[in-house]
Parts: structure tokens; sequence; C-alpha cells
């Protein structure tokens, strides 16, 4: 939980500039991004390929500019 | 009411994340660790007061290799988010936990979490729904007597929980 926790406040600190560095979707662990894609089905792939838990793992999807929704 | 007295009444600050989501606006985010029969895991929900629901979104499922078209395929109630048709299906029982401003983990047994699985599966569906995250909806934040506080402007927020 701890170790989630950190990664959030990681992504929290540097989401701007990994917007601006144009990724989409991208796996955190240890405070380090990962990995990194288009889709979130292939990032979960290549993870457990890897032998990463993904259920531990903060997989976040940065939204284009032109995405807007209301929830 | 003294500051400091009113402080007593809470036993726990939960502090949330807030950072740009949609059209560069700000919003407010909450690291959860979840344990249920089907899910244990962790997810970086939403904290949105105008939802009535509190819900694990498909991306963050198919984390938990829980089957959307499983989900799609079994009777449950439909909901509408984000422009989208959604079944919601209950968790059932869980406990949650969250960590307060001092580390220590604060936990709640709760069935107020949903899973919810599109209606319709295609490529491009599937492609849009990922950025959908996870909820927390007034239905937790009401059962944990929670009170938020959210500031965008100094780009603060907490919950209280007495």
């Amino acid at each position: 939980m701890r170790s989630f926790a950190r990664d959030s406040e990681w992504l929290t600190r540097h989401y701007e500039e990994i917007k601006n560095s144009g990724k989409r979707v991208i796996a955190i662990k240890d405070g380090k991004v990962i990995h990194e894609g288009e889709n979130v089905k292939d990032v979960l792939h290549d993870l457990e390929k890897q032998g990463e838990d993904l259920a531990l793992i903060l997989i976040e999807v940065i939204p284009p500019d032109d995405a807007a929704f209301i929830l | 009411m003294q500051p400091s007295s009113f402080k007593a009444f809470f036993l726990a600050t939960i502090p949330c994340l807030v950072r740009k989501f949609i059209v560069n606006e700000y919003a407010v985010f909450i690291p959860i660790s979840i344990q249920s029969p089907r899910i244990t895991g962790h997810i970086l929900a939403l904290l949105d007061t105008g939802s009535p629901f509190t819900v694990i979104s498909p991306r963050d499922l198919e984390r938990f290799r829980i089957s959307l078209k499983t989900l799609a395929n079994t009777p449950a109630p439909t909901v509408s988010l984000a422009g989208f048709k959604f079944k919601r299906h209950s968790l059932g029982s869980a406990t949650i936990h969250l960590r307060d401003k001092d580390d220590a983990v604060v936990s709640f047994q709760t069935e107020c979490f949903n899973m919810i699985g599109p209606t319709k599966i295609d490529k491009k569906t599937s492609k849009e729904l990922q950025a959908i995250p996870s909820l927390i909806g007034n239905d937790f934040l009401r059962e944990i007597r929670a009170t938020f506080v959210f500031n965008p402007s100094d780009k603060v927020a907490f919950l209280e929980i007495p």
C-alpha cells in the first residue's frame, strides 16, 4: 500500500512532464516509469511477460489534449 | 468552537492527490488498496462527488484479470458514465485500506464498490474507455462519514474521517 501511494505521489509530481513527453499509457513502479505503450492491453501483456504483479503496479492513462468528457 | 477541538473530532486525515486531468482542469485522486474475494490490489481512484456510485473502471479490472466479456454477458443494472453504458456488478464485501497523513493505514469494511464493464466491447470502445479512471463516489464517502475538503487553487485536498 505504501509503495503504491508513493508511486501515486510521484506521478502527481511528474504528471506535467510525462504528459508533455507524449506518453500515452505508463506503468510506474518504485518512482520510475518501467513501461509505456499506446494502450492498456499491450502494456499489461508486456508487464506480465516481465513477471510483474499487475495488481500492485500503477498504470496510468494520459488523456489526449482533445479528450473531454463529464464523469 | 476552537479549531483545536474541531480537529480532535476527526480520527484520521487522509491526504488526497491533486493534479491535472481532463481539459487541463485539476482533479482529486486517492490511492486505495482493495482486499476482496475477487480482487486484491491497488487502484488510484478519482474522487467524484458527482457520482452516486463507487466503481472500479474497466482498465483497472483488466489489471485484476476480471473478464469484461463475462461482466457484459452477466445480467446487471446498467449505468451511464462519460457517454458510455456499463453493466454495474457489486464487488460484494471488501476491505478498503487508505493511508493517513502519518502514513498509518486506515481500513474499512464496505459493500459500496462496484465493477463496471462496457455493454459493448470492440477495439474502438476499449481504446476510448481506457482514459476513464476508477471513481470514489458519494456512497463510499457517506458510508465512512468523510468530510471532503478541496481547494483547487492551492492544489490541496483531504478527507477527514470521524
